[in-house]
């Protein structure tokens, strides 16, 4: 058994040659005979490395390379340059050695069969993968026990929900005991008592199997939920690879203070605090704190010792947010961080 | 091969599949049925006026015919997945089978059940017994052998087609219309006897693309045919077994050569 | 009143703009395009090749029929070209169906009848000019097969070539609006296909069937879409007869017509109450 980090990317790359096609009658004519071509870089000199039982979000706008990267570290693609290393393994060299550490579930495609009952995918997954009939029962049961999939078993899976689909195929992912599982989307199209299932199924198999998780979403709410670490592409490179939090922290420049009061203070100020801003009228006021020079303790006692508080939220910005603002200006990461 | 009890397993999964729909199943099999006749039905009205074509009466068209069926209904049996290839590359399904640890193409054989081969064989079936009926075969017992190694040929041919034509998949993402014209136009040449076309479509419908094996020249061995004048040598009437490991052969280098292209360029 | 025509006039320049979409979606795909040239030449060779070893026979003659070895391959031709130049895509409607996508189409406030055949016929005219035209070319000089060069006959194609379009169209459409009634209409087109192959004349002329079934074959739609055209053209069936002809095509569609309006109401009605 090796030691180090159970994935390592390195230095990755991968181009894509596109036709293009000319607008218009006599574009898609003389497109019969010859295209302009154009070098897409969906990949562009990525690395990082996983460690076993790390939960990490992989996210970034549509065509910013997720499933590109994904392809190539489950070995589906051979990248253009650079190295991967899967639990030792370079994937595209030995996919199907490769295969059977991993699990992949993507939110669109079912890997289930469609015109059985769900029991009977898995038994064919079991032959497939080759899971000795004692493990597989001992899955089953503790897959069972989180997914709730017993009443689900004889159905065939067409005639499931689509929640009820997902919680089958995250089962069927982990038949086989996979080191490292990749998603893509599994919480799209689920409604919320569906999406909390799949993310409290989520938390505790990686907590309790020390699986590796890579989380490719849209959805900063399965993100924010789930993953201690973010990865963020833009344009096929990596903008920002570290905790979600400190991601949050650098980010975040000011929070919000909702104070409700007992009654109408009337005006609201905080003469030894002229940063922070004041707004809003009336019993509830919204103080934004700069947190670069003034702590929200320090406000939250400067409010309380003028004024008789009824109640106190601090508002902490989403990571969504962070990452949308990320998306509108990458630029932005880049920037030295301000001073202390 | 440790793997066949696995594709085996997955092969009767996908007849299950398919049985879900009873009714269903019954129905396209009658429409299958209508369909070949219809196509049978202009082959039937041509020698009713004509007697013959090219020298061959209805029992020998009708065993020729039912050569082709017959060696269709097991073709379509193993690779009914490729017809549609097209569909599982471009919605990425294809991809599915790639992150399992088996081989891609037993899986995508194991995968799909079609009913239409159960149609084939009973057509197939009902006119070789006719035409052996019609044009007193006498048969021996290396006859039947032969016919069974007839029949692989023939098979391994038709799946070449349909393996080489899924392969091209690999570069273009589509293949429907090179589907259509080699999968299914190009039957329409072996509906007929091969030699009533030109010298050089014989050629190319015997070293090119060989579908003249699947029927035209292994029938002159059964119907007790003259075979002096056929292509190349007499002995070309036992050639199909042969023709069909080699083309076959040649179909998979191409399906490997592109499955290796798909994973470089993952269009 | 004024409503009504208000209504109507942008409605009008909805239909060329489905046309030529459809027109440019097709000719997206160069590789597919050279195939679909080849296979058309492909079949008129088959044909061809089949009516030359026929006629060349011990039998000989014409089989009892009015062709000539030469009518016969100039049959073929132009047979095998009005079937080229009459597409549509049967999958479209069925899929939408199952997927309910339908109903989508059912509160565009235009003619979905209408619109399907604008689509259509947007496909069918880039077969027109991309496929038809050059098989067309190759085929004059590959097979020695001229068109006539009276406009009377040219003519004559023109008004049967669009009727037997117009009843080729709205047959597909019937068996595609099946997918209202039944799970899987892929068995109904089957069939219909394997009865088209057979009797519209796109292979076998119907003077070749058996003297009983001829009467038969004439009570159905099938040879109006491609016998009358090509017999017509060619000169095998006297313009003389051209009127009653045409006048079963315009029957034929107007039938089919209605009954498609008809199956379209019950459709969209039984859609309406089970909600699909």
């Amino acid at each position: 058994m090796s030691e180090g980090p159970l994935v390592v990317v390195d230095h990755l790359s991968r181009h894509f040659t596109l036709t293009e096609s000319r607008p218009g009658f006599w574009g898609s004519v003389t497109g019969l005979f010859s295209r302009a071509t154009s070098v897409r870089r969906a990949v562009d000199d990525i690395s990082f490395s996983l460690e076993a039982g790390e939960f990490v979000g992989y996210v970034g706008e549509n065509g910013a390379g997720k499933s590109t990267t994904i392809k190539m570290l489950t070995g589906i693609l051979v990248p253009t340059s650079g190295t991967v290393r899967v639990g030792g393994l370079v994937p595209w060299e030995s996919r199907r050695e490769n295969s059977r550490q991993i699990g992949v579930v993507f939110g669109q495609r079912s890997q289930l069969w469609w015109d059985l009952p769900v029991r009977e995918s898995f038994d064919l997954l079991r032959s497939i993968f080759r899971v000795p009939e004692g493990r597989f029962r001992e899955n089953l049961a503790e897959l069972d026990d989180a997914l709730e999939l017993s009443p689900l078993l004889a159905t065939p899976v067409r005639k499931l929900s689509l929640g009820q689909r997902m919680r089958c195929d995250l089962a069927a992912a982990f038949l086989h005991d996979p080191k490292i599982l990749f998603l893509d989307e599994p919480t799209i199209g689920l409604d919320l008592i569906a999406k909390d299932h799949v993310r409290s199924f989520l938390k505790r198999i990686n907590q309790t199997r020390r699986t590796t998780i890579v989380l490719t979403t849209h959805d900063m709410d399965d993100i924010e939920a789930l993953c201690e670490r973010i990865v963020i592409l833009d344009e096929g490179k990596i903008v920002y690879d570290g905790a979600t939090e400190s991601l949050k922290r650098r980010y975040v420049r000011e929070k919000g203070v909702v104070v409700e009061f007992h009654g109408d203070p009337g005006v609201v100020t905080l003469p030894d605090l002229p940063t922070v801003r004041v707004e809003g009228e009336g019993a509830k006021r919204r103080f934004s704190v700069p947190v670069d020079s003034v702590g929200v303790a320090t406000v939250i006692a400067a409010v309380a010792a003028r004024f008789a508080v009824k109640d106190i939220s601090i508002h902490e910005p989403k990571v969504g947010e962070v990452v949308k603002r990320i998306y509108d200006d990458p630029a932005s990461l880049t920037r030295p961080e301000p001073g202390p | 091969m440790r793997d066949l009890p696995i594709y085996l397993t997955m092969m009767l999964a996908a007849i299950r599949a398919k049985m879900e729909y009873r009714v269903t199943f019954l129905f396209l099999f009658f429409a299958l049925v209508t369909f070949y006749l219809g196509q049978l039905g202009t082959v039937l009205v041509v020698i009713d006026r004509f007697g013959s074509i090219n020298g061959w009466t209805l029992g020998e068209m009708a065993f020729l015919y039912g050569l082709m069926v017959f060696s269709q209904s097991i073709t379509t049996f193993f690779f009914a997945s490729l017809v549609n290839f097209e569909g599982l590359i471009m919605q990425g399904g294809f991809d599915r089978y790639l992150l399992r640890p088996l081989d891609p193409l037993p899986q995508l054989i194991a995968s799909q059940f079609e009913v239409s081969s159960i149609a084939h064989l009973v057509i197939g079936v009902s006119a070789l017994v006719y035409g052996a009926a019609g044009t007193d075969i006498a048969w021996s017992a290396g006859k039947v052998a032969f016919f069974f190694v007839v029949v692989a040929g023939a098979v391994m041919i038709q799946g070449g087609v349909r393996l080489g034509v899924s392969a091209i998949c690999f570069w273009t993402m589509r293949n429907r219309s090179l589907v259509h014209i080699l999968v299914f136009s190009s039957k329409e040449f072996i509906l007929y006897p091969v030699s009533i076309f030109n010298y050089w479509i014989q050629v190319f419908l015997t070293l090119v693309f060989p579908l003249a094996f699947v029927n035209f020249y292994p029938s002159h061995v059964f119907l007790n045919r003259d075979a002096s004048n056929l292509l190349f040598s007499p002995l070309i009437q036992y050639a199909t077994p042969v023709a069909g490991v080699v083309f076959f052969s040649l179909a998979y280098l191409l399906w490997r050569a592109g499955i290796n292209h798909y994973q470089s360029t993952g269009s | 009143m004024t409503g009504a025509l208000a209504h109507f006039g942008p409605r009008r320049r909805v239909y060329p703009s489905f046309f030529a979409k459809a027109f440019q979606r097709e000719l997206a795909y160069k590789f597919e395009y050279f195939i679909g040239v080849f296979n058309g030449l492909l079949f008129m060779f088959i044909f061809t090749s089949l009516w030359e070893a026929v006629y060349a026979g011990p039998t000989a003659a014409t089989g009892g029929t009015a062709f000539t070895r030469e009518g016969i391959i100039t049959y073929a031709v132009y047979a095998m070209l009005v079937r080229i130049s009459m597409t549509q895509e049967e999958s479209g409607i069925p899929a939408k169906v199952r997927s309910g996508e339908i109903a989508m189409d059912m509160i565009k406030p235009v003619n979905y009848m209408l619109m399907t055949l604008a689509e259509t016929g947007g496909g069918t005219l880039f077969h027109w000019v991309t496929r038809v035209a050059p098989i067309f070319a190759v085929a004059l000089f590959a097979f020695d097969a001229w068109p006539p060069s009276d406009p009377l006959n040219w003519l004559m194609l023109g008004v049967s070539w669009v009727f037997g379009y117009l009843i080729f169209f709205y047959l597909n459409f019937a068996f595609a609006l099946l997918a209202f009634w039944f799970v899987e209409t892929f068995s109904f087109q089957l069939m219909k296909f394997g009865l088209f192959t057979l009797f519209a004349g796109g292979i076998v002329p119907i003077d070749f069937f058996p003297d009983w079934l001829q009467p038969v074959i004439a009570f159905l739609p099938f040879p109006s879409i491609i016998y009358v055209p090509t017999a017509l053209f060619i000169g095998h069936i006297p313009a003389a007869e051209a009127g009653s002809l045409i006048g079963v095509q315009v029957a034929w569609t107007v039938g089919l017509g209605l009954l498609c309006r008809v199956m379209w109401g019950m459709g969209q009605r039984k859609l309406i109450v089970q909600g699909g």
